[in-house]
C-alpha cells in the first residue's frame, strides 16, 4: 500500500503507512516517529504514532503565516517521506511485568473462549507483546497482538477499572495505568507502577511480557 | 485570590500544553481559548497564562491583594462586592473585594484573568474607561467544519442532514466532548477503523449514529470514523454552547480555516498592546 497523506482539521497531518496491524506497518511507523522527532518539520507541537499512522500536529498560526498552511506542509511531509533517512531508531526496551491472574472477567474469558482459566493464563503470558502506541489515558499502551484463540470482545457497558487491572479487547492487550471507565476484559493486576514520576514507563516500541505471579 | 465558596467546576486553565501526546498525555488546556487569552490581554498578562475558568455555579473569589482583573467569556453576571461589572473591560480592585456570579444569562463559561498590582494601593474598585468588544471577530453564524477522512462513511442523505438540520447539544456534554442529538445518521460503510490520532474539533460519529465533537480534555487517539473537523477559530464559540441549545455546521475550506486563525491571533495579540500602553499612560496620569 502507498502511504496516505491527509489532513486532520486545520492543524494535523496524518501518514498512514498501512490498513492493517502488522510489525511491518508499525516499523514504519517507529522509523518516521524517530525521523520526525530528531528532525522536526517546522512548527511541529506533537507526534502521535498509532498502529499503522503518524500523525504530525501543527502550530496553525505558525505554518499558515510562513509556508502556505497546511497544503504547504504536506508537500514537505512527502519530501521528507522520499528521502532516505539516518534517524537512529532505539532499541525498545523489554518489560517484565509481574501479573497476578485474579481478575473478575477470567473466568468469563474462559469461558467465552472455550478454555480453562490456566489455559488463558498460559497463553497469555507466553507471548511478548509490542507496544504499539500510548493513548486512551496517560501512558496506557495499546499492545498485541495476543493469539486469536484468546481474542474477546470487550464489553457493551464500561465499567469502573483500578490502576494495574490488565485487560483484553479484540486482539490487544493493555494495563490500565489509573481509575477509569472501561470496557476491557479484565483477568489479572500488577502492582507495577505505570506512571513512575508520572512519566509514562512505557514506549512506542518497547516489548512487554507478562510473567504469572502466585498470591 | 482566595476561594471562599466553591464552584462547579472552577479551574486554572492555560493555553494547549503540546509535545506530550506521544505518551498518552492530552493537551488539555482552557475550553475557549479566545476568551482566556482576551481576558489575559486586558490586564496586560502574557496571553498564554493561567487563568480561572468557571462555569455555573461559580465560585466566590476574595482578592487579596490590589488587583488588576478582567472577566470575559460567558455572562454569569458577575459583581465585585455585590455590584455588577462589566465584561471583557479591566477593573482594579482593593484587597478585601468579593467576585461572585449571580445568574448564567448567556454563554458556559467565565475566564478571569489576574495580575496583581504590587507598587499600587487601590482604595476602591475602579473599573478602566476602556473596553474591547470582540464581536467582529466571533460571529453567531453557523460553526464552520472541515470534511474529515471519513466523510464518505456518511451516505448522503445524512451528509445532507449534517449541513442543513440543527443539532442539539446533550446534557452530558463535558470538557471531552460535546454529545449532539439529531435522528441517527446512516453509515454508507462499515469497515471498522485502526486507533489513530485525533484533534480538539475531531467530529466522530459513534456506531449509534450520533456525532460526538472532541473538545479540550479529548483522548489523544480514537478508533470512530472522523466525519469532519470544527475549524480551531470556531471552538471558543463552540465551548461558549451548552444543554438546551442547538448549533448548526456548514462546510468551509482550509484557507478560510487559517485565515480566521490568523484574525484571531492577530486581534488578540493587537489588544494586548493597546491595554498594554493604556495601563503604562494610565499609572502615568495618575501618579
Amino acid at each position: 500500500m502507498k502511504n496516505q497523506i491527509y489532513e486532520l482539521g486545520d492543524t494535523a497531518i496524518t501518514i498512514e503507512f498501512g490498513n492493517e496491524i502488522s510489525m511491518e506497518f508499525h516499523e514504519e511507523v517507529i522509523r518516521r516517529f524517530y525521523q520526525f522527532q530528531t528532525n522536526p518539520l517546522p512548527g511541529t507541537l506533537d507526534l502521535i504514532p498509532a498502529y499503522t499512522s503518524l500523525t504530525i500536529v501543527f502550530d496553525l498560526g505558525y505554518v499558515a503565516s510562513r509556508f502556505q498552511g497546511l497544503a504547504g506542509m504536506k508537500t514537505l511531509v512527502e519530501e521528507k517521506l522520499a528521502e532516505p533517512f539516518s534517524a537512529v531508531t532505539p532499541e525498545g526496551r523489554i518489560h517484565k511485568i509481574p501479573c497476578l491472574y485474579e481478575g473478575p472477567d477470567l473466568a468469563a474469558v474462559a469461558v467465552a473462549c472455550g478454555l480453562s482459566e490456566s489455559e488463558i493464563i498460559r497463553i497469555h503470558s507466553e507471548k511478548e507483546y509490542q507496544v504499539y502506541f500510548l493513548g486512551f489515558l496517560p501512558g496506557f499502551a495499546y499492545m498485541g497482538t495476543t493469539d486469536e484463540r484468546i481474542t474477546v470482545a470487550r464489553k457493551e457497558t464500561p465499567v469502573t477499572i483500578q490502576p494495574g487491572d490488565i485487560g483484553l479487547a479484540g486482539n490487544q492487550t493493555g494495563i490500565y495505568p489509573s481509575t477509569s471507565p472501561g470496557g476491557w476484559q479484565i483477568i489479572g493486576r500488577t502492582t507495577t507502577d505505570l506512571l513512575p514520576d508520572g512519566l509514562p514507563l512505557f514506549q512506542v516500541g518497547d516489548r512487554v511480557r507478562f510473567i504469572p505471579q502466585r498470591s | 485570590m482566595k476561594n471562599t465558596k466553591k464552584g462547579l467546576f472552577d479551574s486554572l486553565q492555560s493555553l494547549p500544553i503540546f509535545g506530550l501526546q506521544h505518551q498518552g498525555i492530552p493537551p488539555g488546556g482552557g475550553m475557549d481559548t479566545f476568551s482566556l487569552q482576551l481576558a489575559n490581554a486586558l490586564v496586560g498578562n502574557d496571553l498564554y497564562d493561567k487563568v480561572l475558568e468557571m462555569h455555573f455555579p461559580a465560585g466566590v473569589y476574595e482578592f487579596e491583594t490590589s488587583t488588576l482583573v478582567a472577566i470575559c467569556g460567558a455572562d454569569f453576571s458577575a459583581h465585585l462586592d455585590e455590584v455588577p461589572v462589566p465584561l471583557n473591560q479591566p477593573i482594579k480592585v482593593p484587597p478585601g473585594t468579593i467576585l461572585s456570579c449571580k445568574k448564567p444569562v448567556s454563554g458556559m463559561r467565565v475566564y478571569v484573568a489576574t495580575r496583581e498590582l504590587k507598587d499600587e494601593q487601590v482604595s476602591r474598585i475602579k473599573i478602566m474607561p476602556w473596553s474591547m468588544a470582540p464581536e467582529n471577530v466571533l460571529s453567531n453564524d453557523p460553526i464552520r467544519i472541515l470534511c474529515g477522512r471519513e466523510w464518505d462513511h456518511l451516505k448522503a442523505c445524512s451528509q445532507q442532514t449534517l449541513l442543513s438540520k440543527d443539532f442539539a447539544i446533550s446534557a452530558i456534554s463535558n470538557r471531552m466532548g460535546y454529545q449532539l442529538i439529531q435522528a441517527p445518521l446512516k453509515t454508507a460503510s462499515a469497515t471498522p477503523l485502526l486507533s489513530s490520532a485525533v484533534t480538539a474539533g475531531t467530529i466522530q460519529l459513534l456506531p449509534s449514529g450520533q456525532l460526538v465533537v472532541l473538545m479540550a480534555a479529548h483522548q489523544t487517539t480514537g478508533g470512530y470514523p472522523r466525519v469532519a473537523h470544527v475549524i480551531s477559530a470556531d471552538l471558543p464559540r463552540l465551548a461558549q454552547m451548552g444543554p438546551k441549545e442547538s448549533l448548526r455546521f456548514t462546510l468551509t475550506d482550509p484557507m478560510t480555516a487559517e485565515y480566521e486563525w490568523i484574525f484571531q491571533q492577530n486581534y488578540l495579540q493587537q489588544v494586548r498592546n493597546v491595554c498594554a500602553l493604556k495601563l503604562s499612560q494610565h499609572r502615568f496620569d495618575h501618579h
